[in-house]
């Protein structure tokens, strides 16, 4: 069974969670893109708060014995998916960060070079290779 | 190939090379060896020296890594209409004469990328006996996965044509990238030869593998070496 002061404490973090988001987005601070997940998760924590049932079926399909249980492995997996859509956008940046790096660096190159072509074409007399 | 002249670019990647990178390209020039030097976000004035000797720089703003930093190199290369882009590393262990032999199987067409060994002929510095254990372990790895035998697989001295430096450009591994780059070509139907060469003991600088990141350079190394071989011919770059 799970107690009550489980039960409300399992409501209080999940809305903590979820005002906090919430609010962080609202704030600008937080991509919602990226606090999605956190939300989606935590909204779904209020509500099988609310309604502990939901573990208890969720526990006799999986053939938990202890419901609380469920809720650990439940909680567990909401981290584990968080955790996982963290490293695709982590992938996803620094392959985004590498080819905007090189491309700056090839772009500063071809403006050094610009220059110096314009410098040599109206200087004329400017035999300084740079 | 091309009757007329081609056009070859030593794509030179350095991080804080500045005690080196100056004597090296004025031989280079020398020579009369093209070059390219890709300072690789460096914290000392090497930018100052290569640009002292009047040479082809382009300064990358933050450090990424070698992998990134001779992906540079091949994007520049290919957009500028190179007919041959070759790695040459700006600490002083390659050596420009074994330039031509390298090139060699590129202009014959016999090849899509040359590896310059120094396992064929057993010549020049050797490396140590820990370091060679390690790349017969990656030799043997990529003949088990690719029927090729590669004797020195962790050579960064090594020419590519267009073909390849256009698959380079778009795809390149970002850290330890060159056995990892050699089944990337292979599984692309890329012919691969290896050329025996000579390379000198560093000069400066230290190596960027060695103690116990040499372990996790051979766990990351072989994982990427396996990876590669489950992509198959199906996946292309993103």
């Amino acid at each position: 069974m799970i107690t009550l002061k489980l039960q409300l404490l399992l409501i209080a973090f999940s809305l903590v969670v979820l005002f906090v988001f919430i609010n962080r987005t609202r704030r600008y601070k937080l991509e919602l893109k990226y606090a999605l997940v956190w939300i989606f998760f935590s909204a779904a924590g209020v509500i099988v708060s609310i309604f502990p049932q939901i573990f208890f079926f969720i526990a006799r399909v999986m053939g938990i014995e202890v419901p609380v249980n469920a809720v650990f492995l439940l909680a567990v997996s909401a981290i584990f998916l968080t955790l996982y859509s963290l490293t695709v956008s982590l992938s996803n940046h620094s392959r985004k960060l590498r080819t905007l790096t090189q491309e700056m660096g090839l772009m500063q190159h071809k403006i050094t070079e610009m220059e110096r072509r314009m410098k040599q074409a109206e200087g004329g007399s400017d035999d300084d290779s740079r | 190939m091309a009757p007329s002249k081609p056009r070859v670019l030593l794509i030179i990647p350095a991080f804080n090379e500045r005690d080196n990178i100056g004597p090296l390209l004025l031989s280079l020039r020398e020579q009369g060896l093209e070059a390219l030097v890709v300072n690789d976000g460096s914290t000392d004035d090497t930018a100052e020296v290569c640009a002292s000797v009047g040479a082809n720089i382009v300064t990358l703003p933050s450090n990424l890594g070698i992998g990134g930093a001779v992906q540079t190199g091949y994007k520049y290369a290919h957009a500028h209409g190179y007919d041959i882009a070759i790695q040459f590393d700006g600490d002083g262990q390659h050596r420009a004469e074994f330039v031509h032999a390298l090139i060699a199987p590129l202009l014959a067409d016999a090849a899509d990328l040359v590896i310059g060994s120094r396992y064929i002929e057993k010549q020049g510095f050797q490396s140590t006996a820990l370091r060679r254990a390690g790349i017969r372990y990656f030799s043997r790895l990529i003949r088990l996965i690719t029927g090729q035998t590669v004797t020195d697989p962790t050579s960064g001295f090594r020419a590519v044509n267009r073909r390849i430096m256009h698959m380079f450009a778009a795809q390149y591994p970002t850290d330890y990238p060159e056995p990892e780059s050699i089944v990337h070509v292979l599984r692309s139907g890329g012919r691969v030869v290896e050329v025996p060469v000579q390379m000198s003991e560093r000069i400066g600088g230290h190596s960027s593998i060695h103690h116990l990141r040499s372990v996790y350079y051979m766990v990351k190394v072989s994982l990427a070496i396996l990876i590669d071989a489950l992509r198959g011919t199906g996946v292309r770059h993103s």
